[in-house]
């Protein structure tokens, strides 16, 4: 984990056990750069909802220890991040929109991490470059003046 | 993670502590599995819950869906502002019954 004036860089292995790490890595960076509870909250939930698939859906069986990378870029009223993985290919911007109104017995049971990452993130790009996932969005912070 | 029993007259109370993701959700979802078929309620009190990813939301599903199924009532309570909006933004909050304090939950499911 490298931390410099404001970013941050994060390789995790491709293990569920590596998002206590993640967690911590994200409310420290949070907290050191002055980023808002909510929006700390909400970097959190989406990287854990990335890395969770990446993780669990991103590899074939038995494939061994991968690398997972997580940038974290503070900027004046946003934070940038980035999140590259070489398991196969899968763009979220292209995922369909689960039915949140859906009643509980049809209600689906995936879909609801790419739907968190449309809510609550801006600026979503997706490529597929060199064999890797590359996937980048900003969380804009609230400004003076503006609601927090 | 820890879940904490409690008893309150019939209703099963179970309290959840800390980070429910997707590294954790399989424990709830044992003991939520097994209670939900063998008790006419449960009343999951989140107060002291830090954290909900969907992994989180997905064993609550199914314990919903498992209760309806075989008549076991479900309520949650006291959820953060954090956890709240997780439930709001998914949709959640419409399929359960979530209540302000363990007293109303209990009364929810009564």
């Amino acid at each position: 984990m490298i931390a410099t004036e404001s970013s941050l860089e994060l390789v995790l292995r491709n293990d569920l056990a590596e998002l206590d790490r993640l967690a911590a890595a994200v409310e420290d960076f949070c907290a050191d750069q002055g980023v808002p509870m909510q929006a700390a909250y909400h970097l959190n939930l989406v990287l854990d909802e990335l890395v969770t698939n990446i993780v669990s859906y991103g590899y074939d069986e038995g494939s061994g220890e991968r690398e997972i990378r997580i940038s974290l870029k503070r900027e004046p009223a946003a934070v940038q991040v980035g999140v590259e993985d070489d398991g196969r290919p899968f763009n979220p911007l292209e995922v369909a929109q689960p039915d949140v109104d859906a009643p509980v017995e049809t209600r689906p049971i995936g879909g609801l991490g790419v739907h968190f990452l449309r809510t609550l993130m801006d600026e979503l790009c997706y490529r597929r470059e060199n064999e890797r996932n590359k996937l980048c969005f900003k969380k804009p912070l609230p400004q003076d003046g503006a609601a927090a | 993670m820890q879940i904490s029993e409690a008893m309150d007259g019939e209703v099963l109370i179970l309290s959840v502590q800390g980070r429910l993701d997707s590294n954790t959700s399989k424990e709830l979802d044992e003991v939520l599995v097994q209670q939900i078929q063998s008790r006419p309620a449960v009343v999951l009190d989140f107060s002291s819950l830090e954290y909900i990813s969907s992994a989180g939301l997905r064993v609550l599903l199914k314990a919903a869906k498992q209760g309806r199924a075989g008549g076991g009532k479900l309520a949650l309570c006291c959820l953060s502002p954090h956890v709240r909006e997780v439930f709001d933004i998914s949709g959640f909050s419409s399929i359960f019954s979530i209540q302000n304090d363990r007293a109303a939950a209990v009364a929810a499911v009564s």
